[in-house]
């Protein structure tokens, strides 16, 4: 299986002299779904605006065999596609057409194929005729989701999505990990929602203080309560029999 | 779940004039109104003939007549300073038009064009209006921070209202001299987080922006072809206006 996202030695300090990653090294598969956990403030945030090329730190990154320089950027950012954890600062147009045609209008597409684009990227996440709507007056799990179209109408091979379920309610949050699910492309998520983990990825990184301090399949990392809780985190309440057999 | 939040929605829907494009209607208020603002005074029969194309867009926007009336109110204070101003100047002999056409320019003149404006952006979101005008050719410099005014005010009146509530929440209120110093500072702090908060914000926008291709230049689609029903009222309603300039005497 070829290497989607390959990441080697990758240091990153804010301009307050914050440390946020200390020689992260990660490797993703093509196809692969990871999740990245962590307390906050663990550099799972950081991590993924250097996949994008939005920030740039020390070490070497490449996606899908690319590596990440000034000269690559564009192509780097039609195929790794971003979520914001916050939907308002992602939606900025005054119209959700505009939002979510905005990306694949930088592509340079003809109009034909960015139509065509919009259509099937809300139809995806099951927001058709919501193109003439103001992203203001959508509700949180509607944002969340034309924010996702707006990702997926750039047609990117990765994507990384920060805290995807984060403000939802439980069937928002259902909505967004079928969406997901459906997806065929390789999945970095950053999240503390642990059962969305359980569900969606099958390998978990465990990030602490800027730095992977357990890589390994889902189960296997969030079912050691020493490692989850000496990095403030718990053990999901659907794998605490699996820690703690009785 | 119903997302409509006024009447102007529902009623826009169902008029004639919503079947325009946004730039047919602009266009057509901006013709209406210059064509107004040019008729001589010497000629009441063309603001006759003004008037029942007034009458004519006021059906075909379908507006309630208690709307329509509480929109030309706004022009009640304007009309009545000018209105005063000239009776004042009569008795000195410093105006020397007939009344008829100080009538027609301080009352007729002002009520046509605010009332056919009225009529055509009736039901009009103020997000269709910018890109009305932007398609007509403003400026991308103009429109785009208009746009972004748009989509940002509610949530920077969110964010305030949010930290109004956490101030009333911990009994914040004013309390003599000292209350009152209390309350510039913590006015002060508010201004200031919300505008700390807004630049951080931008900064957020501005990612979001290059994470999506964004290489500091704004496309657009293309504006849309007009309709055959744009061009039959442009052709129309035009047509009335330069017969009525030519032929009316």
């Amino acid at each position: 299986m070829k290497t989607a996202i390959a990441i080697r030695g990758l240091r990153y300090i804010y301009p307050d002299g914050t440390e946020a990653l200390r020689g992260v090294d990660l490797s993703v598969s093509e196809g692969e779904r990871v999740a990245l956990i962590g307390p906050n403030g663990a550099g799972k945030t950081t991590l993924l605006l250097h996949l994008n090329g939005l920030i740039r730190g020390e070490g070497e990154i490449e996606i899908l065999g690319v590596p990440l320089g000034k000269g690559t950027l564009p192509q780097i950012r039609r195929r790794v596609g971003l979520l914001f954890q916050d939907p308002d600062s992602q939606l900025f147009m005054a119209r959700v057409f505009d939002d979510v045609a905005f990306g694949p209008i930088n592509l340079g597409l003809p109009e034909r194929e960015v139509r065509a684009r919009v259509a099937e990227a809300l139809r995806l996440v099951g927001m058709e005729g919501f193109a003439d709507r103001e992203p203001h007056r959508l509700s949180t799990g509607e944002k969340k989701k034309i924010a996702l179209a707006a990702v997926l109408s750039m047609h990117p091979e990765i994507l990384a999505l920060d805290e995807p379920t984060s403000n939802l309610d439980p069937r928002g949050r259902r909505e967004i990990l079928g969406i997901i699910r459906e997806l065929e492309a390789t999945v970095i998520v950053a999240t503390h929602d642990l059962e969305f983990v359980i569900e969606l990825c099958e390998r978990a990184v465990l990030m602490d203080a800027g730095k992977v301090v357990a890589d390994g399949p889902v189960r296997e990392v969030l079912s050691n309560p020493e490692l989850m809780y000496a990095h403030g985190l718990e053990v999901p309440p659907s794998l605490r029999d699996v820690a703690h057999p009785t | 779940m119903r997302y409509v939040t006024s009447h102007n929605a529902d009623a826009n829907s169902r008029s004639p004039l919503s079947l325009l494009d946004p730039r047919v209607r602009i266009g057509y208020a901006v013709v209406f109104a210059v064509s107004v603002a040019l008729t001589p005074t010497s000629s009441p029969l063309r603001f006759l003939v003004n008037g029942f194309v007034l009458l004519l867009l006021l059906e075909a926007a379908r507006i309630p007549a208690a709307v329509y009336l509480k929109r030309m109110g706004a022009l009640l204070p304007f009309v009545s300073i000018v209105s005063l101003s000239v009776l004042l100047a009569y008795p000195t002999g410093g105006l020397r038009l007939p009344f008829t056409a100080l009538a027609l320019r301080v009352l007729v003149k002002p009520f046509l064009v605010v009332g056919a404006v009225t009529a055509l952006l009736y039901g009009m979101s103020a997000h269709e209006v910018i890109r009305g005008l932007a398609g007509l050719g403003l400026s991308r410099g103009i429109t785009a921070p208009l746009l972004f005014l748009l989509r940002y005010l509610p949530t920077f009146r969110h964010r305030l209202g949010m930290l109004r509530m956490g101030m009333e929440a911990r009994a914040f209120g004013w309390r003599g001299l000292w209350g009152r110093r209390r309350l510039l500072y913590s006015l002060g702090c508010v201004v200031g987080t919300v505008f700390l908060g807004g630049l951080d914000h931008g900064e957020r926008v501005y990612r979001a922006m290059l994470a999506r291709g964004f290489t500091g230049e704004f496309s657009r689609l293309s504006r849309g072809a007009f309709k055959p029903w744009d061009l039959g009222f442009s052709a129309i309603g035009i047509g009335v206006l330069v017969l009525n300039a030519v032929l009316v005497p």
